[in-house]
């Protein structure tokens, strides 16, 4: 097999590097966690963004998941690698969230779907495709909307989504084949 | 059944239908790092503000304080002269007995008599032992 199946670990010295730096964030240091908020935002915005739908939703998930790791800071091992914590408290923090919007939205209208609007075919068109593929990637578990959207729409390979998520990357592809396919079945008519 | 061991292609149509859902963000990485970093001040206020816990205090010291009291009592057993003195005298007096015996009757080659009388019947020891095996 010549795919690395599991997320290559850190060098030792970024590591212990690393440990001083939580070690200095679990004493109250400042610059320490804003060293450490610059460093992992770019990944968390990412996977944040692909949770949720809204991209000011996402920021506020990525902050939060901040806030929470910094809660708990005091029983991380510092010894340990910090990303995969964090991609669990901040993957979970968006399930979370993202159900409580669901149920939120559930009781709200769609302005989408409000009658009386005088609109052109194709922009009629271009909104029922929206609504579709919304309703479709609404539907798709957690962790298939993050792998099919990481890989489909920013383009990066499963190895890198693997390594991102912490697990290996026949399951990233096991969750991306099912995802596709629903996205296909949902949207047979729009995209062939 | 392909995909547990290859990358799927890239798809373009669903690429770009999902694209279509895409907004993008007001706040910049600079930004949002500025109002993480505010938000959580309080916090951090509060984590240089607390006093160690005394399991802390103690595994904090212990990697420390555990080699140092061996070598310490270590090296109280090499410079402390009255217990070296001690602890070797007494058990100079109490081993010396049987050692002594034990060399003496090994020290040469003896007849099968002297080895007897070696081992039964040291110097100075029992005058009733003596006198029985003289007999």
């Amino acid at each position: 097999m010549e795919q690395v199946l599991v997320a290559p670990l850190a060098e030792p010295s970024e590591r212990d590097e690393e440990r001083r730096l939580l070690l200095r964030v679990q004493a109250g240091d400042q610059a320490a966690f804003e060293l450490l908020v610059r460093r992992q935002l770019p990944r968390a915005r990412l996977i944040a963004r692909r949770l949720m739908q809204d991209p000011e939703d996402a920021d506020d998930l990525v902050q939060d998941a901040f806030l929470r790791a910094l809660e708990r800071i005091e029983t991380f091992d510092p010894s340990r690698a910090f990303e995969p914590w964090f991609t669990r408290l901040l993957v979970n923090l968006g399930r979370d969230l993202h159900r409580k919007q669901k149920v939120r939205k559930s009781e709200t209208h769609d302005p989408d779907a409000l009658p009386g609007g005088i609109r052109p075919d194709r922009e009629a068109e271009r909104s029922d495709l929206r609504r579709s593929l919304t309703q479709a990637l609404e539907a798709l578990p957690e962790r298939q909307r993050l792998v099919v959207t990481l890989f489909d729409i920013d383009g990066r390979s499963t190895e890198e989504i693997a390594a991102m998520l912490s697990v290996t990357q026949v399951t990233v592809r096991w969750h991306l084949h099912q995802a596709r396919r629903t996205l296909r079945t949902a949207l047979k008519g729009w995209i062939e | 059944m392909n995909w547990p061991f290859h990358d799927p292609a890239r798809d373009p149509r669903l690429e770009e239908a999902l694209r279509q859902l895409e907004t993008v963000s007001r706040v910049d990485d600079a930004q949002l790092t500025q109002r993480i970093v505010t938000a959580a001040a309080p916090r951090l206020a509060s984590l240089r503000a607390r006093t160690p816990r005394w399991w802390e205090w103690i595994s904090r010291w212990m990697p420390i304080a555990v080699p140092v009291g061996l070598a310490a009592s270590f090296a109280a057993g090499l410079l402390l002269p009255g217990a070296e003195q001690a602890s070797a005298g007494s058990y100079a007096s109490e081993a010396g007995a049987d050692s002594a015996l034990v060399i003496a009757a090994f020290s040469e080659v003896p007849t099968g008599g002297e080895l007897t009388a070696y081992l039964l019947s040291p110097e100075g020891g029992d005058w009733l032992l003596e006198e029985a095996v003289s007999q």
